[in-house]
Order: structure tokens, then sequence, then C-alpha cells
């Protein structure tokens, strides 16, 4: 009897790993992502973007990925071979690791809230620590290459990297700061019972944030490290075939995982309707949808509306900037990112020492 | 530690090829980049993959053929190559054509220049990877190639001279139509001044970048939007006008634009008033146009004559120079473009920037490969195609004026 429950339980888990919250789920978003940002970008640059495949081009990005599978593989000469063909493979694992920590639905009943797939006390300095790895990988991936190209683009991933690591990381500890714990589910939870005045301040490491995730994903204007135009997408430019499609999965979930995390931290996470001050809503409602199948549906729901607006501002920010240069970066990063998310941090603990005490305004 | 010790550190050099393929070139060149890190310490600029002997050609073509093939030097300023040809050989021909002719030959050639630097605007944009711009500057562009087309019946390769005139008229309906359109186009392009000048993102990426100073721009001879940028006053259409720019330089209304900045940033510059001052040209010539016919008629043999035909095409000045010989065949025909005359200063704007520079730069001067290469040598004989050192080929070309005592 223990044994089949076991089994059905290592079952089950299978199943939410490898289907719903997990892999396949993570994937279908990151296709459905990369279509609404390409469709978002072409109707802000006057053009009509995706169309041919599905509905308005829905397929088109899981089109482009199937094709990729089959077009040949080279691998060049004076790659280091070995670790040039692991290079895809640990980005889409490492990718896909990120995006299991992201709350989605309820995968622990017996907790208050909702959690990940992964998820205990301290998961967000493993998180910080897996994305910086990811961009460790990209650097190496470069040099891996043996192509003057890659080796230039790794170079500058690595600066973009000491730029943006900081504001980043100081961005995303604001509301573990505001709500005490390291915990993604707990901070989450805690973002939820916030008073208003507390959600102001989420306002600064928000802004913050979006911008220095947009320079982890190495979008316009922070595309420097695959610059079409000058490096010959950089330190992809060996990758062809089964690999390149690899890496560009990869990419596409790590923008499931920034809007994600930004759904998750700053924006409150899978509830919306929970915030209206009103029994009906905020007691009723939210213990049917706590306790219920339709929570499944409802939280997923309001997950991907509220990614979804994060991926459009993303887009938008693509589509307004030039790219800048690395060392107008590099400058701009370290003498006005930085010194802001430090301002910030700055600020957090004023506001939670003294300034609120003194005004009244408790948690 | 005493200071005698220290040691610098210097990354490495690395040898980076921009070309013959590569996404910044729309055409194949190619440029050696020394860098080290991100500065470039050392250029190197390679052409001459695009040739393809219409020089040669020509000289078996008559010369209303050659007008057709002239067209051909280049897909942008196509208006350019066949207006100077017919300009040239009426030259030699020592025949005048009527006013009409000119002013639509004139108009030809002002909503060439709309539409090529209104191209490179977009082509700018893109190399810094303002993609947006570069797509709406593209957008915008179509107004100026419909205009073209409904004045000439093409979108490019116009077709609009033939020697002794032009070959299409204007009417009324299409004088008041190209009118209203002009002044959408000029909206437009103040909003895309607007756009390059305060758009931050893109100015930083222009700004004191690829800086040719004013003597050495004069020294190395450049034309055309780069030697204005640098703030050398070259202008055909104003120094040496010909056709009805006689006309626009006598009405006061126009002047020569010029930048003092000296680097990419004014280069844009130039081209993007240039091209609000080439609307009000086009403006000015609608509305002056001459009544009368369009066409002279010309002995199809031209008398012996040596003449050099100028004219200011979009990127420079453009020359050809041409030999008739009394048949109705050019004895010899050469077209010295204006990119050609732009690439001597590349070497000196590309070093000390930074890689990341290099595209723009190189777009900067808005090079047309396929106007410059004009060198190479095939020997029918035996079907043996030999690419040629240029030292090698100056001997050989001594020894051939030697033993043939420098006739053509």
């Amino acid at each position: 009897m223990m044994q089949t429950l076991q089994f059905l339980d290592i079952l089950i888990w299978g199943l939410w790993v490898l289907l719903f919250p997990g892999i396949f789920f993570i994937t279908f978003l990151a296709l459905l992502w990369e279509w609404i940002d390409r469709k978002v970008y072409a109707r802000l640059q006057n053009r009509i973007g995706p169309l041919h495949t599905g509905w308005q081009g829905i397929l088109q990005p899981l089109m482009d990925f199937l094709k990729l599978l089959g077009k040949e593989d080279l691998t060049p000469k004076r790659a280091d071979k070995r670790s040039f063909s692991a290079v895809p493979v640990i980005m889409l694992v490492l990718s896909i690791t990120l995006c299991m920590f992201i709350p989605i639905v309820d995968m622990d009943p017996s907790l208050p809230g909702i959690q990940g797939i992964l998820s205990f006390e301290g998961d967000l300095i493993l998180l910080l620590f897996l994305s910086s790895m990811l961009v460790a990988v990209i650097m190496l991936a470069g040099y891996f290459s043996s192509n003057p190209f890659g080796q230039v683009g790794s170079a500058r991933t690595g600066m973009l990297l000491i730029s943006f690591e900081i504001p980043l990381i100081a961005a995303i500890v604001t509301p573990a700061i505001l709500t005490g714990s390291l915990r993604i589910s707990t901070i989450m939870e805690g973002l939820k019972t916030l008073n208003i005045p507390y959600a102001l301040l989420l306002i600064l490491p928000l802004v913050i944030f979006l911008i220095s995730i947009q320079a982890e994903l190495e979008r316009i204007p922070f595309d420097v490290s695959h610059a079409e135009t000058e490096i010959v997408h950089g330190w992809q430019v060996e990758f062809s075939g089964k690999k390149l499609a690899l890496i560009h999965m990869a990419e596409d979930i790590m923008l499931v995982f920034a809007a994600g995390i930004t759904t998750s931290l700053f924006l409150g996470g899978p509830y919306l309707l929970e915030f209206i001050p009103l029994d009906v809503f905020s007691v009723t409602f939210a213990t049917l949808m706590q306790t219920s199948w339709i929570g499944w549906v409802y939280y997923t729901l309001v997950f991907m509306f509220k990614s979804i607006i994060v991926v459009m501002i993303l887009s938008n920010m693509r589509t307004a900037f030039a790219r800048w240069r690395i060392d107008q970066i590099v400058h701009y990063g370290w003498k006005f990112m930085v010194p802001l998310a430090l301002v910030n941090l700055l600020l957090v603990q004023l506001a939670i020492v003294y300034i609120f005490p003194i005004l009244g305004v408790i948690v | 530690m005493s200071t005698g010790n220290r040691k610098t550190v210097t990354p490495p050099r690395v040898t980076i090829p921009i070309g013959p393929q590569h996404p910044a070139l729309k055409e194949p060149g190619m440029f050696k980049l020394t860098i080290e890190g991100e500065r470039i310490v050392d250029a190197e600029v390679n052409i001459g993959y695009n040739h393809r002997g219409i020089e040669k050609l020509a000289e078996s073509k008559t010369h209303l053929q050659v007008l057709y093939l002239a067209e051909r030097i280049c897909g942008i300023c196509s208006a350019t190559h066949n207006g100077n040809y017919a300009q040239a050989v009426e030259m030699a021909a020592e025949v005048e054509i009527p006013e009409r002719a000119k002013f639509i030959r004139t108009l030809t050639w002002e909503l060439e220049r709309i539409h090529s630097h209104i191209l490179w605007l977009g082509v700018a944009f893109h190399e810094v990877g303002f993609d947006t711009a570069f797509m709406y500057s593209w957008r915008d562009r179509e107004i100026v190639m419909d205009m073209l087309e409904d004045l000439s019946g093409n979108r490019v390769n116009y077709s609009m001279n033939t020697i002794g005139g032009v070959r299409r008229n204007v009417s009324e309906e299409l004088r008041s139509s190209l009118l209203t359109r002009l002044d959408k186009l000029e909206e437009r392009m103040i909003y895309y001044r607007d756009v390059a000048i305060q758009e931050k993102t893109f100015w930083n990426r222009v700004d004191g970048v690829g800086v040719l100073e004013t003597s050495v721009a004069r020294a190395t001879g450049a034309v055309g939007p780069t030697a204005r940028g640098s703030n050398v006053p070259v202008d055909v259409r104003f120094n040496d006008p010909t056709q009805a720019y006689v006309h626009l330089r006598d009405s006061g209304e126009f002047e020569m634009i010029l930048s003092e900045r000296c680097d990419v940033a004014g280069r844009a510059i130039v081209r993007v008033v240039e091209t609000i001052e080439s609307i009000k040209m086009c403006r000015w010539l609608l509305q002056n146009l001459p009544d009368g016919p369009i066409r002279e008629r010309v002995r199809p043999r031209v008398q012996p004559n040596e003449v050099l035909a100028r004219y200011e095409a979009p990127r420079g000045e453009v020359v050809h120079y041409l030999v008739t010989n009394g048949t109705d065949k050019p004895e010899r025909w050469k077209v010295r473009a204006p990119t050609h005359a732009n690439w001597v200063s590349m070497r000196h704007t590309l070093i000390g920037n930074y890689l990341a520079d290099a595209p723009i730069i190189l777009a900067a001067i808005d090079p047309c490969f396929s106007c410059t290469d004009r060198v190479t040598i095939v020997d029918t004989d035996d079907n043996l195609i030999e690419s040629v050192p240029l030292d090698i080929m100056r001997v050989r070309a001594n020894k051939w004026y030697r033993q043939n005592g420098g006739k053509f």
C-alpha cells in the first residue's frame, strides 16, 4: 500500500514537472511570449509581424524552432567541441530550472499561498546565482567557438554583466526587505497584505529591475553582445541548427522567467480580484480559489495576463531606443543605475525604520 | 615597486574582418580592423569585389545604349549616371537642350537625392540598432518612390533621360499631385530631423564618432555630404552648376548645407537638412517649370571631342569623362563615382574609434561599391580571370603606354 502511494506521488510530481507548471507549460509560454513580443515589436514599427502560420502567425515561433532543429548542425574546426555542444543544453536546463521557481499554482497545499515547483527558504539567492551562471555560460560560449566575433561578443556580455547585475540584485532584494523573507512564495504572500505606502516603495525598484532585466536578456538597447550589424550576433555566430534552436528556446524561456519573476516579486503574483477590498472578493473568492480546482485555471490566467503586460513593456523598450555602445552602457550602468539602486535600498531602509513609524504607518 | 618595473597590460590585438560578406554591408567589400579590446588601432580598406567591366562594355555600344547601361552602374543613384552621361554626350555634341527638359532632368535628380538620403537615414538608424526609425523612414521613403514612379514610370532605374532631353513630360495633374506629396514629405523629414537630433540613444552613437577634420577632408579629397559634414564647401550644384541648377542658384533661395561638426552626426545632419532643401528645390522647379519641348534631336554620330561632365550625386561629385571619336560609340568613358573619392579618408576616420562604431562610420560615407569597383582583368583569349594587385597593374600599364605611345 505504502509502495503504491509513493509510486503515485512520484508519477503525479513527474507530471507536474513535465506538463503543467513544468517544462511543457513553460515552453508553451516561451513560444507564446515570443509571438507577442514579435507582434508588438512589429506593430510598433508599423510592420505586420508574423502572419501566416496559425491565427495571426501565432505558431510562427514554433515553426521557426522546428525548422531550425532540422537545419544542418556545424561545429567549427577550431572550437572546443565538447564544451561547444554543451552550451545550448546547459543554457536550456538553467533557464528551465529558473522557471521552476516561479509560483504559478499552488504546488504544496499544506503551506499557505502559492508555491513554485521548487520552493524553499532562500531560493531567491539560488535564483540570482543561477541567472548569473547563465550569463557566465554565454560568456564561455563565445570563447569556446574560437571566433573573433564570438570573443568580442563574450567580452561585451561580461561587461554587461558587471554593470547590470548589481542594480538587478539590489532591486530584487527590495521586496525581500519589505516582507522579511528570502523565499519567493513568502514574499509574494507578504506583498498581498502590504499597506499602500509600502507598496509604493516598490515602484522605483520595479523600474530599475525592468531596465536591468532588459540588459540581462540582451535586448535593445542592451543588445551589444549580439549586435548583428557590428559583430554578427556575437557569441551566437558559430551556433547553427539544433544548437541555435536550443539557444533561441533558452532565450525565450528567459523571457518567461523575466516576466514571471517581475509578476511574482513586484506585481503581486497570480492574484487579481483578491485585491478588491470587499469581503466577497478578498475572503470568499480567495478561499474558493485556494481550495478548488478553479483556482488552478484562475491563477494561471492571471499570471499570464500580468506576464503579458511585462512582456509588452519590455517590447516597448526594445522599440523606443537605439543600441548603446558598450562603453556607454558601462558608463550609464555605474554612474546612474548602481547609485540609483543603492539609493533605493537606502530609501527603503529609511522608510521602514524611521519614516513610516513616525507617520504611524505599519505593515 | 618602482615605476620602471610597472607592466602595462594591453588587451591582445585581434583582427576582425568586416566583409566581404557582412550584415552591415549591403554590398561586398572588405575591411580588416585590428582591434585592442574595443578600440580600432588599424584599419585596412580593401574593395574590388563588385567589378562588372561596364566601362569596357560601353565602348562596344552606341551612346543611346550606353545611357541604359550607365544607369545600371548603381541601383540607388541610377538617374545620376544616366543623366550625367546624357549631359556628357550633349556637351560633346555641343547641343543645348530645351529649358523644360533641363528642369525635368533636374527634378528627377533632386527626387532621387531625396530618396537616396532617406534610404541612407534608414540604414544609419539600422546600423546603430534603431530599427523602429529605420522602418518608419523607409515607409515614408515610399512617398518619394511613388512620386518617381509617377514621373518616370519606374521605381528604380528611371530611364528618364535621353540624349538631347528627357523622355516623359510632366502633365498638369502630375505637377499638382507631386506638389501635394512634397508637402507631406517635408513634414515627415522635419520629424526625422528632430528624431535624429533629439533621440539621445541615437545621438550618443553618432556624436563625436568618426571624426574627419576639415584639413584631412580637404587633403584626402572627400566629396559630397562627407566633405560638407566636415565644413568643406564642395557642391557641384553651387560651385559649377549645370542644367536647371543654374536657375536654382540664381534664384538665391537655396544654400549649400554645411556642418562644422566633422563627425558622423555632422554628416547625418547635412544629409537630413539637405533633403529638406531638396524638397524645396523640387517645389521651386515644379512651380517654375517652363513650357516648351522636352527633347532636342541629336545626331547619333558625335564629333570627336573630349568632355568632363560633373554632377553632384547624392553621395558627392560624380565625374564622367568621355572621349568621342566621330562614330556613334564612345572611344573611352571613365566614371569616377563619389564613393571612390571618399574611401581615401576611411582609414583615418576608423582608427581610434570603437569597434561598435565601425558600421556607422563605414555607412556614414554612404558607400556604393558597385559604383566604385571598375577594375579587373579578364583575358578573353584563354578565358583567364586574374585579380592583379595595384602595383603590378601600374607597372603593366606603364609598359603598355610606353609601347603604344600614350594613345588610348
